[in-house]
């Protein structure tokens, strides 16, 4: 296979775009992605002050290296969630990552915050996943929101937005679908977020990643196995195959012509957001979930 | 041919296989799900593959 650009042998194929790239006109390719999505999209600016949440993994550290190399104003944060046998490799990624990139970083540190991950799923009965996911946006929102960034920048890619748009179709979930989508205006106490990565499947960021000689983390949560989403991106891998391009379709499509409509919907129908007793952060109920969550800690 | 899955640097042999598409294929993955790579060059499907190539597979999805 031949470099779709340059004629030169071709080293990622990309059957969703019809092309194939090497290595050099991948990373233009990656490049030209990025741009588009913020352009596009209205995700930020050059005088935007931007905080990228730095997991360890090939998706945020490939975010940050690119806003990096565009000459975005950028820093990273990283939250240590605590987990043995996972936080402390990831941190360590991300650690080295910043240092070579000389990218200012940041680290909150749940044991230290009284919010160690393991002592939360020995407490409670569902799946921690959704919980540890409420702990990290209430963290990352609020070290935003306190150090004055105007934008909070994740590393979710395709993958992992078409998959959480079929989890909320399959629960027809109008208050998730109507947020759901690459850029969260900032309101109410909540800074604006944003996916650069949102037309970058998982594929492309982990070839962008080996050509880019990023080197991530390798080692998954012990706590995240037979997530449902791991399930989602499966049947959709399936889907993908046999009709190359359908992810970036379904998404694009979703963004024209479904997410205003369910948005509209959850104003009329959902819940009006106040500041939490406790902690002063939006909620829809009277004590935020995180809150919630270390209260019941503290009861032992 | 000396086969390397990475996460877990998991060693597999595999024989009669003559293309990525082929080695995917028989390790049940999709050309999409995993990044082939030899001497440090990554491969696209069509590529042809040796029986004295090291190879390694490494998974692209994320989890957790």
């Amino acid at each position: 296979m031949k470099c779709t650009r340059c004629r030169e042998t071709a080293a990622v194929s990309l059957p969703s775009h019809t092309a194939g790239f090497c290595s050099q006109c991948f990373l233009v390719f990656i490049e030209r992605q990025i741009q588009k999505a913020i352009k596009d999209k209205k995700l930020f600016t050059m005088e935007d002050k931007i905080i990228i949440a730095l997991s360890g993994g090939k998706d945020s550290l490939a975010l940050a290296w690119q806003l990096k190399k565009l000459g975005y104003e950028i820093a990273g944060l990283h939250i240590d969630l605590a987990i043995p046998q996972s936080s402390p490799i990831a941190r360590d990624h991300v650690e080295k990552f910043c240092r070579d990139k000389d990218i200012r970083l940041f680290v909150l540190e749940m044991d230290k915050l009284g919010m160690p991950i393991p002592e939360i799923r020995k407490k409670i009965k569902r799946p921690v996943c959704s919980v540890c996911g409420k702990i990290k946006r209430y963290y990352f929102n609020k070290f935003a929101v306190d150090n004055g960034f105007t934008v909070l920048a994740t590393g979710h890619n395709l993958d992992d937005e078409v998959a959480r748009l079929l989890s909320n179709v399959f629960r027809w979930d109008a208050a998730y679908l109507g947020d759901q989508g690459p850029l969260l205006p900032a309101e109410n106490g909540f800074v604006r977020k944003v996916k650069p990565l949102y037309r970058l499947s998982e594929f492309e960021t982990a070839n962008f990643c080996f050509i880019a000689e990023i080197d991530y983390g390798f080692s998954p949560c012990p706590y995240s196995k037979g997530a449902s989403f791991t399930f989602y991106k499966t049947l959709l891998d399936e889907l993908e195959q046999r009709q190359p391009g359908s992810k970036l379709s379904f998404y694009e499509g979703f963004l024209k012509r479904g997410q205003k409509a369910f948005a509209q919907m959850d104003i009329k129908e959902g819940r009006a957001l106040s500041p939490c007793k406790k902690c002063g952060f939006p909620t829809s109920a009277d004590t935020c979930g995180v809150c919630r969550i270390r209260q019941m800690l503290e009861n032992g | 041919m000396q086969i390397i899955i990475q996460p877990e640097n998991k060693i597999e042999n595999a024989s009669r296989v003559k293309t990525v598409t082929g080695l995917l294929k028989k390790l049940g993955l999709k050309d999409t799900q995993a990044l082939v790579i030899r001497d440090n060059q990554l491969l696209t499907p069509d590529r042809r593959i040796y029986q004295d190539d090291r190879i390694i597979v490494r998974l692209v999805a994320s989890r957790g």
